[in-house]
Parts: C-alpha cells; structure tokens; sequence
C-alpha cells in the first residue's frame, strides 16, 4: 500500500483524552504560532478518560496543604514514586482545578461557593473535587469543548500504525483514516504520547475495550523503556465483563458468597468480612476462584438480597442499574457475579519529569507514561489528575523544547517510511494465526500468572507462554485490505501493541522478589527496601528481544518508609 | 439458547446494504454488544461497528434495535431473543459507512453550529461560585442532565423533525445550546438567544418527545428545549 497524504506539524498528540487534550489546548493558547495534530482511534469524547466517576485530587481548601497531598500519594504507591514527579504533580494539582473551571467544568460547589471535596482511600481528609458521579464525563467533554472552540486540529478515528524515528530522533507518525481509507504521513517535530492505559492485556478488566497499550508498544519498538511496567491496579469486584460494581455495595451491607454458599471473608478477615483492605478482599476472592469455590462462570457472587427490595432501592440504585443492564442480573431477586477486574496500568513509557522520553521529539503523558507518580499502586483520584498535570506540562514542555531544537534530520525518511509501508504490507494476507485466539490465550495467560497473586514458578511459566505467543503473533494475517472501518486489521494491530505490554510485564514481574502495592508475591511477601527501591525498565532492541534494567527512586526529601500500614 | 440476529450490512464504498441473519449462543447477561463481538470473531472478521467503553459511558455504540435507537452495551440480549429474530440497524438520520457505522459528520456539525463551548470575559477561574443563587432547582436539574449527554446520537436518529427537515439541528445540539444557555458564567448569551430562534434553530422542534424516550441517559432534550423555548418567548413578549 501507498501513503496517500503528508501531513507536516510542530507537534502530534496520539490520544485525545484528558492528557492529549489538556496539552492541545495548552498549547493553542500559549503557543498558537504553533501547529497541532491530536489524532485518535475513536471521537476524543469517546476516550477512556470519560469512564472515570469518582474525582480529582487537588489541595485547593484554603486549610489544606500540597505537602499532605504529596505524602499520601508516596506512602499509597509504597514510596516507588519518584519524589520531585510527585511534588510537581500535587503542587500543581490546584492549577489544573483551576483551568477546568476556566474552561467550563461543572464542578460541585460546597455551602460557601468552594470547591466541594470528598473523602477518598488513603488519603488523611477530603481531597478530591468532582462532577456528581460523572468527573472523568464532564471533564472530557469540557476539555473537548473547549479543542472545538480553539479550532484545534482533531483528526478523529485515525488509527496510528507505526512510529516513524532516525535512530533516538522522532520523525513521525504512520496512520490511517478509519472512514476514508486514507494512509497518512504526520511528519511532525515533536510528538506526544498520551493514549491512556493497557488494562485489556488482561481477560478480566474494567479499561474500555480500546485500551491496547498502543502509545507505550510503539514507544517500546522504537527504543524507549516502560518503567515499571509490572505494576498493574486490581479492584475486588467487577462484573463478568469488567464492568465496576463500587464498594459502595459492601458498604451497605452486601456479602461475598463462594458456591458453598459460604461467607468466605470470615476466612481471610473475620473482624473486616467483607470491609477489608481492598487487596484483601481481592485476593480472597481470587483465592476462591482458584481453589473451585468459584461459580461456573468464574466468579463468586455479591448477595445483597438480605438488605431487601427497599434498601437496594434506596441505597444503591445505581448498582442495582449497573447490575441489571451490563449482567441481566436484579440483585434484588439474584445475587451479582463478581470477580477481581484489572484497573489501571502504573507503569508506562518511561519520561523524565518534563514527559520527555530518551528519544529526541518524543514525549508521553498520562496513563501512558510513567514520570513517575502512581509508584506501586495509584490513589483513586490521582488518574484524571495524572493526566491534567503533565498534559499541561507537557503543553509547556513541548513548546519550549521546540525552541531550543532543531527541527529533525529527515535524510533517510523516505527509505524509513518504505520500510514501515513494507512491515505493514506483509499483516496482509491468507492464512496464519486467529486473532481472537491468540487474545483470549493472552487475557488468560496474564491473569493465570500475572494477577493478584504471582510467584516464582507461576509467573516463568507465564512468561514462557507469553513469549511463545508473542513469536506466534508473527505469523497473523488480515485477509480484507480495505481499510475502511477494518475491525479484523484493527484488531489484529492492537494485538501486537497488547503483547508488547505483557511481555514486558511479564519479564519486570518474575524479576522483582518483593511484595509491593499491586505486585504481590506469595513467595515473597514482604516489600524490601534494600534490594527493590527501584523503577524496572524493559527496553526491546531492533530484532524484538526485550532487556530488563533498573534506576533508583529520586529521592529528594522523604525517607521511604519499611512497612506500609494504614 | 440460540439468538437470531437479523443485521444490516453494507460494504464500502457501495451503494447497496443487504441483511444477513447470524446464529449466536446466549447466555444469562450478554449485551447486544457482546453478540456483536461474538459475531466479529467467530463468523465474519469484517463486521463493522463501534464500541470503547461497554459501560454506557463513552456513547459509541449506539445502534437501532427492533427500529429504536439504544446502546448496544446497555441492552440485554437474551430477554429480546427470547422474543424472536432481533432486528439490528445503524442509527437513522445519518449516512452509513459500513455495517453499523453511522456517519456522524452532520450530527457533529449541529453540534459546532451552536458554539458548544464556555466563553467568558473574564480568563480566570471561580474561586467562589453559587449554582443554586443563580440558577432554579429545576434549572439545576436540567443543567445536571445536560452535562450526562454522552452524544450517542441516538435522540438525533429517532427524531421525526429532523427527518423532515435536515436543516434543523436535532435535539443534542439543543441540548446543548440549553446547557451554555443558562450557564450564568456564559458570555454569549444573546447570540446564543439569537441561534436558538433562527431557522433550524431549536424553536424549530415539534415536541414529539422521542429524544426523551430514547435517551440512554435520560438527559430529556425536550425539556432542555422546552426551558429555551420558554424563554425566548418571554423575552419577546
């Protein structure tokens, strides 16, 4: 195939979500000699941002300190953030409040017209503003509103294929035009990265089906490290297709049931039952499952019919809702499907404090990357606000690398793009590998050995198998070379991305010998400072064998405690 | 048990649509989503339709079921099956790609037309700021329900006015143009005022009322245009 079109900008943004779009508006009204590309698989309303409900964090009361925030969000990642990423994103969470509202964000007022504020997990007061129980909703669209009124360059149900770089220099992106067919060419000085999280390597999952990694595969194959890439969060219950069912459920009253019948948290937590630490009741529930007390479906089951029909009604409509439209289920007739559901990728691509990854040009903010902030495990709260903060920043980062730099050496482009044409072309074709076999056999690998619990002989098996799938993986082909809205091409492309991600975490995983935040290991349990206080870093060479390496924390003021209680 | 999909189908670049039935095994708590998937995997690699969130969040899957435009993610599979051969369609009142993929260009160009954004005077941010001194309950409420529009397009699809007259912008833009409407921080108001009275405008809705039977978010157009339309007819009196 041909690249039909070239486009030239200053920067390209692949992702439109809370972070790709909080850098183009930054820039279009700092910059707006500038020009900007935001290109993204689906409508950027359509983004995974949108899902968020609870809020985002930010010391904005006049008795709260940035310097409690910051704490907080080193003790809950178990102090593997990096200490001066951490200040940059909780000082300047405020600052990010403050552009919303600007822009047109509804966020709830308390009685005296302040920002209203409510109590989340791990954190010592109410810290986090919101949007009823639609934050991440209101605030996509606020930001996307906004990108309307700018005139910002939005090319939307564009997928990106393939990275263009001249050794550590960025060049540009490789796309096509969902509705068109049309390939182009984004030549561009600088490019960000900002394509959210990688929660669908896994079978159990509560990302949008579009969370494939894209961003951090491509960054991988052209060079770049994920840091951290290990770190994966899980909630306790989700429905059978990953959907959340909050725990405002058990909060009321619910009861976790094994197919016995049996109140199992009784076991694991007799004083908490089923209001235990949310790790815990995870990996109970996990626990079950595994050892055949789980349902046929693969989970084990929400009983909320002892509240009775009025409280359920009451209390937690929502769930009720949530219950009946996405597993046919009324909890007040039956009780809810539930099993442990992967949540948040950690990990990413690896940048420095100003989003800049080791290749010239090229920077990533949000989900994707990895600064970082969330260290082994993220706050509730601290994702939209990740994604604000260094989507900004990066706004301002950009613009000021572009001009202290050259543009990139384009000798040797044209040789580069024929390359990237010639490794798209062999996808096509008859025979090979079946996509959505050899995604399920991921979903499954990954969740048999990279799950709640890991341990040494489960998680070598699991990066064996991986491998092999990976190897397989080179030999799939897409039969339709129409490009127009092409679900077997486009699921066949996110399936490379998804298997970059879970090597990687597969390899980072059977090296750390400690129990940290969502890395948990029945063999060793224990976190340990001495030998593990340290980011991992997975970086792939030209013929695709991946490398593990390690850097310390920066720490710059807080000595990282040995134990983490609450 | 068995479900009989009956789905509309249309290549690329061809004029033509046909229907094709597929067969998919159900159980208890499949989405109409999901059976889309089921199909894309298992019988025909090239079905195209959209999707990201499955939550009735992100309001990419809207589709037409049995003539009546709904989420695809937030509809049972297996109570509709039981009932006969689902009747699967892309959403009305817009061009289709492929498959169930709509064309959503005309839907975003209502929406641009009515300025969907906040414009203030003042670039600065509200350290203190009452809703409730500025706006009724009911405002509230409706403004709270503007905010939940997660721009599906299925009220654009069932619209009967739109469908008679393509110059009128369909109840999502309305909406809307009713949330920065009343949004007392907005300084567009009188062009605004002026937008919503113009031909196409959102004066021009006859109140069938089917935004609000369809709407997976239960937003309510009508009544979002309903507040506009009581308004401008105050002002002019």
């Amino acid at each position: 195939m041909q690249i039909n079109e070239r486009f030239d900008y200053d920067i390209v943004i692949m992702g439109a979500g809370l972070a790709g779009l909080s850098a183009a508006l930054t820039i279009a009204e700092q910059h707006p000699d500038l020009s900007v590309a935001v290109l993204s698989k689906v409508h950027p309303v359509r983004s995974h941002s949108g899902a968020a409900q609870g809020g985002i964090n930010a010391a904005v009361a006049a008795d709260d300190k940035w310097e409690d925030h910051y704490y907080d969000t080193l003790k809950g990642g178990w102090f593997l953030g990096d200490q001066d990423a951490v200040r940059i994103l909780t000082e300047q969470a405020p600052n990010a409040i403050y552009h919303l509202d600007r822009w047109g964000a509804h966020f709830d007022r308390d009685e005296h017209g302040h920002f209203a504020q409510r109590p989340f997990g791990g954190q010592r007061r109410n810290r986090t503003c919101y949007v009823a129980d639609k934050t991440g909703h209101a605030l996509l669209n606020t930001l996307y509103e906004q990108a309307v009124h700018l005139n910002v360059d939005v090319f939307d149900e564009w997928f990106v294929f393939d990275l263009i770089h001249h050794g550590d220099e960025f060049l540009g992106l490789l796309a096509f035009a969902n509705k068109t067919g049309t390939i182009g060419y984004f030549a561009a000085k600088t490019c960000l990265l900002a394509t959210g999280g990688a929660g669908r390597i896994y079978g159990q999952s509560s990302n949008a089906l579009i969370n494939t990694g894209d961003g951090m595969a491509l960054a991988l194959r052209a060079g770049a490290a994920l840091k951290d890439i290990e770190f994966f969060q899980i909630h306790p219950t989700g429905l059978p297709n990953g959907i959340l069912i909050t725990e405002g459920a058990r909060g009321e009253g619910g009861y976790l049931i094994n197919k016995d019948g049996e109140r199992f948290m009784q076991k694991y937590a007799p004083q908490f039952m089923e209001l235990a630490p949310r790790d815990l009741v995870a990996r109970s529930i996990q626990r079950e499952i595994n050892e055949g007390r789980g349902f046929g479906d693969g989970c084990v089951r929400l009983d909320l019919r002892h509240l009775g029909a009025e409280k359920i009604k009451a209390k937690l409509p929502q769930i009720r809702e949530i219950a009946m439209y996405f597993a046919g289920v009324d909890p007040i007739e039956q009780p809810i499907p539930v099993r442990p559901t992967v949540h948040y990728t950690m990990g990413g691509i690896d940048v420095d404090i100003n989003c800049a990854a080791p290749i010239k040009g090229l920077f990533a903010a949000g989900e994707t990357a990895c600064v970082s902030v969330h260290g082994a495990n993220r706050l509730g709260g601290n994702s939209l606000l990740d994604a604000m903060v260094f989507g900004i920043r990066s706004g301002e980062t950009i613009p000021a690398y572009l001009h202290a730099a050259d543009g990139p050496d384009r000798t040797g482009e044209e040789a580069l793009l024929e390359a990237a044409m010639d490794r798209f072309d062999a996808l096509f074709g008859d025979g090979g590998e079946d996509v959505p076999a050899l995604r399920m056999e991921m979903e499954r690998i990954m969740v048999a050995s990279f799950g709640l619990f890991r341990n040494q002989e489960l998680m070598e098996k699991g990066l064996a198998e991986i491998s092999a799938l990976h190897r397989r993986y080179a030999d799939v082909r897409v039969k339709s070379t129409d490009l127009v809205f092409n679900p077997e091409l486009i699921r066949a492309l996110e399936l490379g991305f998804m298997l970059e991600v879970a090597h990687a975490c597969a390899l980072a995983a059977v090296d750390r010998r400690e129990s940290r935040g969502s890395h948990y290991r029945d063999d060793f349990p224990a976190m340990d400072n001495a030998h593990f206080l340290r980011h991992s870093l997975v970086t792939r060479d030209a013929q695709g064998a991946l490398a593990l390496a390690y850097r310390d924390v920066t720490i710059t003021d807080t000595k990282p405690l040995d134990e983490i209680k609450y | 048990m068995k479900g009989r999909f009956d789905i509309f189908r249309k290549r690329a670049g061809e004029s033509d649509p046909y229907r094709q039935e597929f067969e998919v095994e159900l159980i208890p708590g499949m989405t109409v989503l999901e059976v889309f998937h089921a199909i894309q995997a298992e019988h025909d690699p090239s079905f195209a339709y959209r999707y990201s969130c499955r939550g009735a969040i992100c309001g990419s899957c809207a589709v037409r079921i049995n003539g009546t435009a709904a989420l695809a993610c937030k509809t049972q599979a297996l109570p509709l099956a039981e009932q006969g051969t689902v009747r699967i369609d892309p959403l009305g009142n817009l061009p289709t790609i492929k498959d169930l993929v709509a064309d959503f260009d005309i839907f975003w160009e209502a929406y641009d037309s009515v300025r969907p954004y906040l414009e203030r005077a003042e670039e600065t941010h509200d350290d203190v700021m009452f809703w409730a001194d500025k706006l009724d309950a009911k405002q509230l409420d409706q403004l709270s329900r503007a905010v939940d529009c997660i721009k599906c397009a299925s009220c654009f699809s069932d619209c009967p006015k739109r469908a008679e007259d393509e110059n009128f912008i369909g109840p999502q833009a309305s909406v809307q143009l009713f949330k920065f409407y009343i949004d007392p921080r907005d300084d567009l108001h009188s062009m605004r005022r002026d937008a919503a009275s113009s031909p196409g405008g959102v004066v021009d809705c006859d109140s069938h009322a089917n935004c609000v039977k369809v709407c997976p978010k239960d937003v309510r157009p009508l009544r979002a245009i309903n507040f506009v339309k009581k308004e401008l007819s105050a002002t002019q009196e």
